[in-house]
C-alpha cells in the first residue's frame, strides 16, 4: 500500500472511530496547508469571490466526513485532497445553481464523486445559527448517539463508539435522547422550514 | 409498550409485520399520533444535522484558537515594539553621545546685496573673512540686541569647530523663542563633540 492510500485509510479510520478521532481528523484536514492552497487556487480559477473560501472549505470537509460516517462501506482509491476539492466545487455549484446553468462534470484529476455527497449538508446556511441554538439544547452525548442512529449504525456499533457497556444501554440512551429531540421539534414547529430542501 | 416507544420501534423497523400494520391503521385515525409521527420523522432528519452541527462547532473552535494565536503574536509584537521605542528614547535622552550627530548649518541671514549690517557681516564670515575681525565688527553694531550678537558669534565659532568658544558665547533662550530648539541642539552637539575628543 502506498503512502497516499495509507494516509487516506488512516483518515477514514479516524473519522469512523468516534467523536475524539473524528474531531481530530477534521481539524487535521482543516489545517492541511496543501488542501487549503488547493481550495484557494480553485476559487481563483473558477472566478468565485475570495470571501467564499471559508464557507466552501468548511462545507467540503464536513460533507466529506459526514459521508464517511454515513456510508460504512465508503472507500477512497483516489487522491484525498482532490476528492475533497471536488466535493467543495460541487457543493458550491449546487448552492448557487442559478449561476451555473451548465451541467459540466465536476472533476479534478481522476476523481469523480457520487451526486449526493455534496448534498450531505442538511442545515440551511441562512438559518444555521437558529437550528444550532435549538439543537444545542440536547447534551453532546445525546447528539452523538442520535447522529450514529440517523446514520443507520446498529445499537452494538453505537455502544462500541460511545463506550457503553451493552447495546441495551445504547438503546435506552437513544430512546431518551430521541424523546427529548421530539419534544424540541414539537416546541419549535417551524424548524422544518430552516432545513435544506435539496429539490 | 407506550406510544413513544412504539413510534420509535416503528421508525427503526423493529415492530413485527402485524404490529406495523396495526400501527399504520392507528396513524390513519389518530390525529395526535400522526402528529407525533410527523415530529419523529423530522427529528430523525434533524439527527442527521446534529453531526454537521458538531463538526462545525469543532472547526469554529479550531479557527478561533488559530485566530487567538495570531492575536497573541500581534499583541506581543506591539508590546516588543513599544518597549523597543521606549528603550531607544531613554538611551537617546540619557546618553546623547551614543550616536553621531552631524553639524547642521544655522539659518544664516543675509545675502550679498543686503543693506543690513548683521547680514553683511555674516555673509563676509561665510565668504572666509577672519572670525575675530567679524566678531569685533559685530559687537559694534548698535541695532542688534546683545543676545543675538552673542548667538551669532557662537554660531561662527561652531562653524569653525571651536567648541569651547562657541559654548561660552551661546546665550540662553526661553522655550518660546525661535532659537530655543537650535540652542538645545547646539549644546547637545558641542557636548558630543567634546566627549568624542576626550
Amino acid at each position: 500500500m502506498n503512502e497516499s492510500l495509507r494516509e487516506v485509510n488512516a483518515i477514514l479510520t479516524k473519522i469512523r472511530s468516534g467523536r475524539a478521532g473524528r474531531d481530530e481528523a477534521i481539524v487535521q484536514l482543516y489545517k492541511d496547508q496543501k488542501l487549503r492552497n488547493g481550495f484557494k487556487k480553485m476559487i481563483t480559477t473558477e472566478g468565485w469571490p475570495k470571501s467564499t473560501f471559508d464557507t466552501i472549505f468548511t462545507d467540503a470537509i464536513i460533507a466529506f466526513a459526514s459521508s464517511v460516517i454515513r456510508r460504512k462501506d465508503f472507500q477512497l482509491n483516489s487522491n484525498l485532497r482532490n476528492y475533497i476539492l471536488v466535493i467543495g466545487k460541487r457543493a458550491y455549484r449546487r448552492k448557487n445553481a442559478k449561476k451555473f446553468m451548465t451541467t459540466s462534470l465536476d472533476e479534478i484529476g481522476d476523481v469523480k464523486i457520487e451526486d449526493d455527497i455534496a448534498m450531505d449538508l442538511i442545515i440551511n446556511d441562512e438559518h444555521r445559527e437558529l437550528v444550532q441554538m435549538v439543537l444545542s439544547r440536547l447534551g453532546r452525548n445525546c447528539r452523538e448517539v442520535l447522529t450514529y442512529w440517523a446514520s443507520e449504525y446498529n445499537m452494538k456499533e453505537i455502544a462500541d463508539l460511545m463506550g457503553y457497556k451493552s447495546d441495551m444501554m445504547a438503546r435506552k440512551k437513544k430512546y431518551k435522547c430521541f424523546k427529548e429531540l421530539m419534544e424540541l421539534v414539537e416546541k419549535y414547529p417551524n424548524i422544518e422550514d430552516l432545513l435544506r430542501t435539496h429539490e | 409498550m407506550n406510544e413513544t416507544e412504539e413510534l420509535q420501534k416503528y421508525i427503526d423497523g423493529e415492530l413485527s409485520e402485524t404490529a406495523s400494520m396495526d400501527f399504520e391503521e392507528k396513524l390513519k385515525t389518530d390525529k395526535t399520533l400522526d402528529k407525533h409521527y410527523q415530529s419523529a420523522i423530522l427529528a430523525k432528519r434533524l439527527s442527521g444535522g446534529l453531526l454537521e452541527m458538531d463538526m462545525r462547532e469543532v472547526l469554529r473552535k479550531s479557527n478561533n484558537a488559530k485566530n487567538l494565536r495570531w492575536i497573541w503574536i500581534m499583541a506581543a509584537s506591539i508590546l516588543i515594539a513599544i518597549v523597543g521605542v521606549f528603550l531607544f528614547r531613554s538611551m537617546l535622552q540619557s546618553e546623547p553621545s551614543t550616536y553621531t550627530m552631524e553639524y547642521r548649518e544655522p539659518m544664516w541671514p543675509g545675502t550679498r546685496g543686503s543693506s543690513d549690517e548683521l547680514d553683511l557681516l555674516l555673509y563676509q564670515f561665510r565668504q572666509g573673512e577672519d572670525l575675530q575681525f567679524i566678531k569685533r565688527q559685530l559687537l559694534g553694531v548698535e541695532e542688534v540686541e546683545d543676545r543675538m550678537k552673542a548667538y551669532w558669534i557662537a554660531e561662527m565659532f561652531l562653524a569653525r569647530s571651536e567648541m569651547d568658544s562657541a559654548i561660552i558665547y551661546l546665550p540662553d533662550f526661553p522655550s518660546s523663542h525661535g532659537k530655543s530648539l537650535r540652542a538645545e541642539w547646539f549644546r547637545d552637539y558641542v557636548e558630543q563633540q567634546k566627549n568624542r575628543n576626550e
